[in-house]
């Protein structure tokens, strides 16, 4: 048994890569060791910036000898009447390399055929994986990848410049892009760029030899290594351990890793929060660190790929850069704390938000009165509405500021910031910050009442505007990004203590749009049935049953949690005795009535049977509870009373009346009965006939 | 080491290295890549290696003279080398040697970073380099320009020049680098950065500027069609350049950006389209002066 070490050498490979290709080339690697019939003990990876590694153990140094069986022609065809050979036999001998006399015929379900029995010499490892490991180097994927040889079409995430791939002590033979095989490595780049020649496969060998050479190639272990150190400095601050995500980002940017621990004037911890961290941790990777109350201090400790020699100098640079985003950001503060926020208003006609829908100021007119009218319709009171009226009018001012030209992602939170040192309430303040929440299905939701109603206003409006102009999404093409406006509308309504009624709330966004755009005929009705669709999904999410959602949903969706608790009515019910029978009732009464045109009303003295008259009275007895306890947000009580008033009648109803009678008063008279008794629970609770009841036994 | 002694070693570096020394281009533009002898060389299969300095507009960057770090007017370093040597990192790193870095001791970093123009339809690989945590350099393999897939693939290397200055003077403000004896950069440039950010954010003729794109944009399009590409190709620069002053006068909305940089994107395609006809036309001189 051998083992199978293999080096890519890379120039620098982009961080978030390294594992996923690892993982991937892994299992190329163990899928084709077993297709060859070479077999493989396990798989070990390790990998930096400039390296992947793959080292297989238990392999065998040749294929073990085998026999194949390979069919040929049908019998009949092969031999003539004689038993001689025809031309066919010879030509499928002369194929596989036998004697005519080495074809045996055999038994098939398809007839009898001729077959050969092959003895194939197993080959050398060493032999097949020069011709294996090419291609599971090439189907290695990455999210981006290049070409860089001229002519040739193979592409990687970065270039390779060198290939060691080794089988127990000998090199295995093969060129890829100009790179040929061999024995050698290298070191850390700076630190120690020697070449190394690694005499065995041995992957415990390897990874030390490469550690000799101030490269940690064991991914956990150069994590843990930095982890461990970052906690020595954070200790000294008693501050929480570091952020897990950017500590696996900035383990794959070093081969060698080390941290220093830098500080900034503390004069810049007067800027907001926000810019601090997104100067130190987005652009720079550097770990804020902050005290035990979790407030920032004025330090940073950054990830380095030198030995402790050069951390002085290397953390003065460093230093530096930061105190120069720093400055910009001081910079940027002191120039736009010259204008109040309020004072840019103006400036906004020039920000064109949509060709067709104008400017930013034009979008915050239609803000203002939108975020006035859905106030009133989510019952905030005064004090809140005028916060949340004052913030629409506020809230794209940011945009004009250096400070959102530098740092776009702080948009709002910069609003916030501003609004602030203006005197502006700490709600308007808030509610400015929390406009474009929640920026994704898992970012957090507004938290005050008149941001809720703010952020709801604001995306109403892109959502009308958008599909007033044709740009309603299509496929992957959503550059507005009205998908996730709708998932924020549909999770603030759900999710915070603010009810609006939906359609009133589109209606008002669509009616503020500017006049004459081209596809604003039946938006409302458009979006509506987007935000259904929406919710539709955003149910399912949840588990609950496809086709309980959409008998919920057919009922309305206006105030999307009443249709969530409709839909949570039904989860119960459909696990009790009895949900068959009532689905039934509203399914029977459904089919009867849906291919007519039902316009008259149940007229009393057209009722015959003693069925049909004791389902009317039936209904006069329950119609008005069930209806009330349906208005009161009673969905279980007045399903049950509603299965217990009918069931039993309305199919006492069907088995001795007949609907569809020549006497067309008559027979509408019966319809308008079953119409009535479908209603009081399609249109009060869920339309049941959009229900799939298990198949019966 | 001084401003002007830096670009002396590049410019010494470089020629050894097999470089054609060229000298900036007469019209505005954003980046060296602009330069025809970056975006028109890239395309086709001739070999080319350039290194030039190109002064370099950003109008939206200009902070009226008052920021150490930000200049609307500064200058790029630009090499070419065309195909991409296998040794292109050690080719550039040495460069930074050549500077007199210390790079042992100083914290070289290539961060991943996918470049792109879209003004340009240039994309292409490679990364931001940093030295103890400052970008100083934009290393990239292009793999597309003027929407054209490149081949040979070519590296692009453009060093910040003032940023390494910084890095190598220890300075905090760009006005305050050595750029020979006595004289900083600041005495050179302090007052256009002043002039010149009033004029891009507040004084521009923001009319005068769309009426010169559209006027640019046809005019563009006409000496392509009449197949005079290099002409045609100044117009790409200068209605990218207006593109960038209505930028700076917050003139230009988001989804109108898209298509203003896309009307730039089709004229660049244009250009190098015609230009690569052109080279053929003339039988891909350089290609054959490579095999002579």
């Amino acid at each position: 048994m051998a083992d199978l070490l293999i080096e890519i050498g890379c120039e620098e490979l982009p961080a978030g890569y390294i594992r996923p290709a690892l993982e991937q080339w892994a299992k190329l690697v163990e899928d084709a060791l077993t297709d060859l019939r070479l077999g493989c003990r396990e798989t070990r990876s390790a990998g930096t910036p400039r390296r992947l590694i793959i080292a297989a153990s238990g392999v065998r140094e040749a294929q073990e000898d085998t026999v194949v069986e390979v069919a040929g022609p049908p019998a009949k065809a092969a031999y003539d009447a004689k038993g001689q050979p025809t031309r066919a036999a010879l030509g499928f001998a002369a194929s596989q390399g036998v004697d005519p006399e080495a074809i045996q015929i055999r038994e098939t379900p398809k007839g009898r055929y001729c077959f050969v029995t092959k003895e194939i010499k197993g080959r050398s490892a060493r032999e097949i994986l020069a011709e294996a490991l090419p291609k599971t180097i090439l189907a290695t994927r990455f999210p981006k990848s290049m070409r860089w040889v001229t002519g040739s079409s193979i592409t990687f995430a970065r270039p390779f410049r060198s290939i060691l791939a080794l089988l127990n002590r000998d090199t295995i033979e093969f060129e890829i892009n100009g790179v040929h095989t061999g024995r050698t490595t290298v070191g850390h780049p700076f630190l120690s760029p020697e070449k190394i020649t690694i005499t065995t496969a041995d992957f415990g060998h390897f990874i030390e030899a490469l550690r000799l050479h101030h490269v940690v190639a064991d991914i956990p272990q150069r994590r843990s290594i930095i982890e461990e150190k970052i906690k020595l400095c954070l200790a000294r601050h008693g501050s929480k351990p570091a952020d897990p995500e950017l500590l696996d980002e900035v383990t794959n940017l070093v081969e060698f890793p080390n941290v220093v621990e830098g500080s900034f004037d503390s004069k810049f911890l007067a800027l907001p929060e926000a810019v601090l961290v997104e100067s130190m941790r987005s652009h720079q990777r550097y770990f804020p660190v902050r005290d035990a109350a979790g407030k920032l201090l004025a330090k940073f400790i950054t990830v380095i790929n030198r030995d402790d020699r050069y951390a002085g100098v290397i953390c003065e640079g460093n230093e530096r850069v930061l105190r120069a985003r720093l400055a910009d950001a001081e910079f940027f503060l002191h120039e736009d704390t010259r204008t109040r926020l309020e004072s840019r208003l103006e400036r906004l006609k020039s920000v064109t938000f949509q060709a067709r829908l104008g400017s930013y100021y034009e979008k915050v007119q239609r803000l203002k009165s939108l975020a006035q009218t859905l106030s009133q319709q989510a019952g905030l009171d005064a004090r809140q509405t005028a916060a949340c009226v004052r913030a629409a009018e506020l809230c794209k001012n940011d945009l004009v500021t250096s400070m959102v030209g530098e740092f776009p992602r702080l948009q709002g939170v910069v609003g916030r910031h501003y609004a602030l040192h203006d005197g502006e309430p700490a709600e308007v303040a808030n509610a400015i910050a929390e406009h474009y929440a929640p920026r994704g299905a898992d970012d957090a939701l507004p938290q005050t009442a008149a941001g809720c109603v703010l952020s709801l206003a604001e995306k109403l409006d892109t959502m009308l505007g958008c599909f007033s102009v044709g740009l309603a999404p299509t496929g992957s093409q959503d550059p507005y990004a009205l998908r996730r406006a709708a998932q924020g509308i549909l999770r603030i309504l759900m999710e915070r203590e603010v009810s609006i009624p939906l359609a009133a709330a589109v209606a008002e966004a669509g009616k503020l749009q500017p006049k004459g755009l081209p596809e604003s005929d039946g938006v409302e009705a458009r979006v509506l049935s987007f935000l259904r669709d929406r919710l539709y999904n955003y149910l399912s999410d949840k588990g609950y049953r496809y086709d309980l959602v959409n008998a919920a949903l057919a009922a309305g969706f206006d105030d999307v949690r009443d249709a969530r608790n409709r839909l949570d009515a039904l989860a119960a019910l459909s696990g009790e005795p009895g949900w068959e029978e009532l689905v039934t009732v509203v399914q029977r009464t459904y089919n009867i009535i849906r291919n007519s045109e039902v316009t008259a009303e149940v007229d009393e003295a057209l009722l015959q049977q003693d069925e049909e008259k004791a389902l009317w009275a039936t209904l006069q007895k329950h119609e008005a509870e069930v209806r009330t306890l349906a208005e009161k947000g009673k969905y279980l009580e007045a399903s049950r009373l509603f299965a217990k008033a009918f069931v039993v009648s309305v199919h006492a109803f069907f088995e001795r009346v007949f609907v569809n009678v020549d006497d067309e008063a008559l027979k509408q008279n019966r319809l308008a009965l079953m119409k009535r008794i479908n209603r009081l629970f399609t249109q009060r609770i869920a339309d049941l006939s959009q229900v799939v009841l298990a198949e019966k036994p | 080491m001084n401003f002007q002694e830096m670009i002396f070693r590049l410019q010494q570096y470089w020629a050894e290295r097999g470089c054609v020394l060229m000298q900036p281009y007469d019209i505005e533009k954003g980046a060296g890549t602009f330069n025809p002898a970056t975006t028109l060389r890239a395309v086709g299969p001739e070999p080319w290696r350039a290194a030039y300095v190109e002064p370099s507009r950003r109008p939206t960057d200009g902070r009226y003279g008052d920021n150490p770090n930000r200049l609307q007017h500064y200058y790029q370093y630009q090499v070419i080398l065309k195909p991409a040597p296998d040794n292109a990192q050690k080719l550039y790193l040495d460069s930074l040697a050549a500077l007199g870095i210390d790079l042992v001791g100083h914290d070289v970093r290539f961060v991943e970073d996918d470049w792109e123009s879209p003004t340009l339809g240039a994309s292409g690989l490679g990364w931001e380099v940093w030295l103890d945590g400052m970008e100083v350099t934009q290393f990239t393999y292009f793999q597309m320009v003027g929407s054209l897939e490149v081949d040979p693939i070519c590296v692009e290397l453009t060093y910040g020049l003032e940023r390494l200055a910084m890095f190598i003077q220890k300075k905090n403000s760009i006005f305050d680098l050595e750029w020979t004896p006595g004289i900083t950069y600041g005495d050179i440039h302090h007052e256009d950065e002043v002039q010149f950010s009033k004029y891009n954010f507040e004084l521009a003729d923001v009319a005068m500027h769309f009426d010169l794109f559209d006027k640019f944009e046809k005019e563009c399009e006409r000496l392509v069609s009449a197949g005079l590409v290099l002409p045609a190709y100044d117009y790409v620069l200068k209605a990218s350049h207006a593109f960038n002053m209505l930028d700076a006068r917050g003139a230009i909305g988001v989804a109108q950006r898209t298509a203003y940089i896309g009307r730039v994107r089709k004229l660049a395609r244009l250009c190098c389209e015609a230009w690569l006809k052109l080279r053929e036309q003339m039988g891909f001189p350089l290609l054959q002066h490579a095999e002579g």
